[in-house]
């Protein structure tokens, strides 16, 4: 799917070369992810497989500052280690810097409207990743938005941690179709996430919860 | 955006043949030492050729942005030149990390979104890095002295932009510091954003001379920066506030000075219909800002001076709306001027980074 092959030397002297190069298809180009459905099955196979040679590309010490230049806007209204970790380091590696603004750094609450917060924003940032209560406020942002918005978690689904999950399937299994994963526990904004993108990639989905913590029937249908 | 390859990423970066040349001075860029300051700068080009060439004027380096005096309408001219320069580099694409290497650190006892995030990301683009230091991270409230923190901070970064309540602090701030300090927002006045709003008045009209900016509200720091930094550029100035928050008599007197030395004209009134008139800008700033107490007050005196659709029909035809964000629709401006086709305020906002991009070449290069 990732365009590995044209006018490319085999994989293994490409990862040696002081600069590895890696071709993307443009179809994500400024595309927001704010639900698990945002992405067809296809995308997010393409995207699972970008990030097996990304992870290569860090684990074999090959610089991939493809970003240089660029920067994301991390909006938090809560706190958050991995999401913001992840983010943080993720652009560095990728040649960019990232922005973190918590909930006090932000004038949201000096009245400001959460779509002209957004507008500026893309005036200033190359992408935006949020974490809000909300999934309304979240697609209210991205509305207001010109560059693409992440959904880093809301109290409706968490669509990146799904995604980066069916990406530990994949690598643990070889492969997707034809696995049956069962979650237990309580029918949260993960269960909800899990549920919908392991539909998508062909992984059959079990849940197994007491009654009144059943995961949302929107999400289900 | 270009769709990103490695390939792309490394391969030097041709000059573009429309880059311009922003002085007539020889650019011998070898010899940046001493006598060589009335010379221009250039960066990138032949010296780093992954970076396209690009010039500025080294007579801006090393000093400070605090009041919007500090600089001379030549010189901010100057700033407006490299601003569109570096926008334009920036909207194409290309690689403009000249400041690789450098730090800004940020001071800030405010919340902020715009200055912060415009130095932030510009300092990203221009290849150095930014440290923001909020009130909750200094060591001020411990009691180590402005003055001191100054002189530990200039050994550390190269340059501070800073947000603070009173305007004495700022001063003593860049006075203990061997670094250029810019004000990022004072209760005296905001040059920053005057600046950049000098960059977006000449991308609306192509020119500034001869221009007219009504100011309708409250007589305020911003109020007093675009009198200053207009009247400098000979673009006149029309303030109509309240009898209780009209702007300070000393920079009354200041802006009467420079606009008598640059063609321009500094009006006051209290009447709202008569300043809109012939005005190719009206700008206007929210009318409770934070922390001020009297707010209720204030909302009443201030609501005859509402940016509506009526007053703007009475400016000039092609008038642009102007506010330096964040904004309360409805309250200092109608909805319907705040998101009309005349409003130009999401532009203003982007200038802020174009503007600081450009400080931060002039004063670091």
């Amino acid at each position: 799917m990732i365009d590995l092959a044209t006018n490319s030397p085999p994989e293994e002297t490409k990862l040696d070369s002081a600069t590895a190069w890696m071709t993307f298809d443009p179809g994500l180009h400024g595309k927001s992810i704010l639900n698990d459905t945002d992405l067809t099955p296809v995308e997010i196979l393409r995207i699972v497989e970008t990030a097996a040679t990304l992870k290569k590309l860090r684990q074999n010490h090959v610089p991939h500052a493809w970003l240089a230049g660029k920067t994301l806007g991390l909006i938090f209204q809560h706190p958050s280690t991995r999401t913001r970790t992840a983010f943080q380091a993720g652009m560095e590696q990728l040649g960019g810097q990232a922005i973190f603004l918590g909930v006090d750094d932000l004038q949201l609450r000096r009245g400001e409207t959460i779509a002209d917060t957004a507008a500026i924003f893309s005036r200033y940032v190359n992408g935006i990743a949020v974490r809000v209560e909300n999934l309304s406020d979240m697609v209210e942002l991205a509305s207001g938005a010109t560059v693409p918005v992440f959904n880093g978690l809301t109290s409706t689904n968490h669509p990146i941690e799904a995604l980066s999950d069916v990406f530990t399937l994949k690598e643990r299994f070889g492969k997707l179709k034809g696995l049956k994963f069962a979650y237990l526990g309580d029918g949260n904004n993960m269960s909800a996430s899990l549920m919908q993108m392991c539909a998508a990639v062909g992984v059959d989905f079990a849940y197994a919860g007491p009654e009144k913590y059943r995961p949302d029937a929107a999400a289900i249908a | 955006m270009p769709q990103f390859s490695a390939a792309q990423a490394v391969s030097p970066q041709t000059p573009p043949a429309h880059t311009p040349i922003l002085h007539s001075v020889p650019t011998v860029s070898q010899d940046l030492s001493g006598s060589a300051m009335d010379r221009a700068v250039v960066l990138g080009g032949p010296q780093n050729t992954t970076l396209p060439s690009f010039t500025v004027s080294p007579r801006l380096r090393g000093r400070h942005v605090l009041v919007d005096t500090d600089f001379t309408p030549d010189e901010i001219a100057e700033v407006i030149d490299t601003a569109t320069r570096i926008k334009r580099l920036y909207r194409s694409g290309q690689p403009h990390g000249y400041l690789a290497g450098k730090t800004l650190g940020m001071i800030f006892q405010h919340p902020s979104t715009r200055t912060r995030v415009s130095f932030e990301a510009g300092m990203a683009q221009l290849g150095g890095q930014a440290i923001f230091l909020g009130v909750n991270d200094l060591q001020m409230k411990r009691g180590e002295t402005i003055g001191d923190t100054a002189q530990i901070l200039s050994r550390y970064v190269d340059a501070v932009v800073a947000r603070v309540a009173d305007h004495n602090d700022l001063v003593t701030l860049a006075t203990s510091a061997s670094i250029p300090v810019m004000n990022g927002l004072s209760d005296k006045c905001h040059p920053l954003q005057a600046l950049a709003d000098l960059l977006t008045l000449q991308e609306s009209f192509g020119q500034l001379s001869g221009l007219k900016l009504t100011y309708l509200g409250d007589g305020n720091n911003m109020a007093a920066s675009l009198m200053l930094s207009c009247a400098a550029m000979g673009v006149s100035v029309t303030v109509a506030a309240p009898p209780t928050l009209q702007i300070s008599p000393d920079i009354l007197t200041h802006a009467q000075w420079l606009a008598n030395h640059n063609g321009a004209t500094i009006e006051i009134t209290t009447d709202p219909a008569a300043a809109v008139k012939g005005a190719d800008a009206i700008y206007t700033d929210v009318h409770v800002s934070m922390g001020q107490l009297d707010g209720a007050a204030r909302a009443v005196a201030l609501a005859p001076y509402k940016v509506t659709s009526e007053l703007m029909a009475e400016a000039n035809p092609k008038a642009v709306f102007m506010h330096c964000l964040p904004m309360h629709r409805d309250e200092e401006v109608s909805t319907t001027v705040a998101d009309g086709a005349q409003s130009i305020i999401f532009d203003q906002a982007e200038n802020r980074l174009h503007m600081h991009k450009a400080l931060l070449l002039h004063t670091l290069c």
